[in-house]
């Protein structure tokens, strides 16, 4: 029965993924090996597919292993200001580019955000081991985007105007600047990422009876919670480095997937979340580039449009 | 007669010693209800004992096995723990709850070992009929005996559950304490059980710890026990 729902789901994506590469904004021939059509198809559609499939799939997994670990299904990376995080990591690196060419690399970019996103993972945890993880949680994350936020205006004003236009754009989201070898960075630390977690799902899963019964069963609920961080970190700062704070994304998706089927197999719900994730992420990006306004809408502001209404629907029922 | 839980000047508390000098022993088909005011350290001995809280001085044996010395993956296979938290996702089933029971035998996948432990849970508990009930739509009463049908997935002699009747009516009360009682009795077992209502359990424990002022004090069993 579940299987089926997901074998549907996959379908659903592959569908988006013909419509994505082929189809937006005018159809292009995939058996053309020549000509600007191809270099269009092969060079910059197809990439950034790919890239929309990892960033979607990494942050709705990273928000759907906050949900389950902080038992708040409103928690997600960019609500807890872990992509906040991440971008002003990006940012001081970028702006410190100017003066230090050889940071403005890939990878340094991705590590980066993996470690502005791990810092501010930290501050959270720290923060609910202390306080809990309801209300406050998210307040933390909201005033923390706060302050990377106001950071970030300032590293702006000592930028260089090449460099801000850049980073403004980066800001807004897309998945159109990733190519070649950033790419197969990305997918294999979203691999890894998604690897690792898959592993010690069943431990987390235990922790639904909460972790002093968890910790009964045997599962080492401290490491278990260390690791799935920096699980969490890797997706969500790695995806934030590359295709800038995306919202929405990581926060909608777990609760689509708690609706759709309902089990305690987190390995499953993984699988689940890293397709629906992929799907909405893929979707954003056909609307982004229809060419509906003339121009390519911001990613950001798609994954809002559809992702906000849903959330105010998630919290509205729950209230009832 | 050995005893299943041995307890040895033992002093508890998450920093400072809140309950001092505590010598108790526990045995097969013991009932142990274990009384006292809120926050006198109930649920901070029966931690203490599951080993979520350190040890401030003192010993813990469990069927004579220092419980400082048991890794924590061997002790899921002596004790098992039942918080009093009430648990309503709409995605859990009862079974599921049941399921984690075995959680410490799993081996890569699901075993028929497994599945048996699992039913023979479910039979004894008698929520067969209600094994596929999410938990938002189960009352208090029923996700106390998936509770308990966990706990005995989990195959230990000794079990410790933290105010179980907590959020239970009078009638559904005694129902917990009989079917406790029975469990003691026909599966071998050792049973703590913390409560602060002290009326409703009067027949059904074999002997009492009772918390006061930083001292855990023993009165034995009621003559009735054990008929």
């Amino acid at each position: 029965m579940q299987i089926y729902k997901l074998l549907f789901a996959l379908a659903g994506l592959c569908i988006l993924l013909i419509v994505s590469t082929l189809a937006i904004p005018e159809w292009i021939s995939p058996f053309q090996s020549e000509g600007i059509e191809a270099d269009l198809l092969w060079n910059y559609r197809i990439p950034k597919t790919i890239t929309a499939l990892i960033a979607g799939a990494s942050l709705s997994v990273s928000g759907f292993i906050l949900q389950q670990l902080y038992r708040n299904n409103l928690a997600g990376p960019y609500i807890l200001g872990v992509s906040s995080g991440a971008s002003l990591a990006v940012a001081i690196l970028i702006i410190g580019s100017h003066y230090f060419p050889f940071l403005n690399h890939g990878i340094g970019i991705s590590f980066a955000g993996f470690v502005g996103a791990s810092m501010v993972l930290l501050l959270v945890m720290l923060v609910s081991s202390r306080f809990g993880t309801g209300a406050i949680i998210l307040l933390f994350g909201v005033i923390i985007g706060q302050i990377t936020g106001a950071l970030q205006g300032l590293l702006n004003y000592m930028a260089v105007p090449g460099d801000l236009k850049n980073f403004t754009l980066w800001s807004m989201g897309s998945f159109s600047q990733v190519i070649e070898f950033d790419l197969l960075f990305f997918g294999l630390s979203a691999l890894l990422g998604m690897l690792w977690a898959f592993l010690i799902m069943p431990q987390l899963s235990t922790m639904l009876l909460g972790d002093e019964v968890a910790y009964t069963l045997g599962v080492n609920t401290k490491s278990i919670s260390i690791q799935l961080l920096i699980c969490t970190g890797i997706l969500s700062g790695i995806a934030t480095a590359f295709c800038g704070p995306i919202a929405f994304i990581g926060m909608a998706i777990p609760n689509v997937s708690r609706l759709l089927i309902k089990t305690v197999n987190f390995r499953f719900m993984l699988l689940v979340n890293a397709i629906l994730g992929a799907a909405m992420a893929l979707v954003s990006d056909i609307i982004s580039s229809a060419e509906i306004l003339s121009f390519n809408i911001p990613i950001n502001v798609c994954t809002a449009l559809i992702g906000g209404p849903f959330i105010i629907y998630i919290l509205l029922r729950r209230k009832r | 007669m050995k005893p299943v839980l041995n307890i040895v000047n033992l002093s508890i508390g998450q920093e400072t010693p809140i309950v001092e000098a505590i010598n108790a022993q526990a045995f097969k088909n013991d009932l142990i209800v274990l009384t006292g005011e809120n926050g006198s350290g109930k649920s901070t001995l029966l931690k203490t004992i599951a080993g979520i809280y350190k040890v401030l001085s003192g010993e813990i044996f469990i069927s004579g096995e220092s419980i400082s010395l048991l890794p924590q993956k061997k002790r899921a296979e002596k004790l098992a723990f039942a918080s009093t938290q009430r648990i309503r996702e709409d995605y859990i089933r009862i079974e599921d709850v049941v399921r984690f029971g075995q959680f410490p035998y799993l081996q890569l996948s699901e075993s028929e070992n497994n599945n048996n432990e699992i039913e023979k849970a479910i039979t004894l508990m008698g929520i067969d009929k209600i094994r596929n009930k999410y938990l938002n739509q189960v009352s208090d009463g029923e996700w106390q005996k998936a509770n308990i049908a966990r706990v005995l997935a989990q195959k230990t002699d000794l079990i410790l559950m933290d105010e179980p009747t907590a959020f239970l009516d009078y009638p559904s009360r005694m129902r917990l304490y009989r079917d406790l009682k029975e469990i003691c009795l026909t599966q071998n077992k050792t049973i703590i059980v913390s409560t602060h209502d002290i009326d409703s359990v009067k027949e059904f424990a074999s002997s009492y710890w009772h918390i006061d002022q930083g001292k855990l004090d023993i009165l034995h069993e009621s003559p009735t026990w054990r008929i």
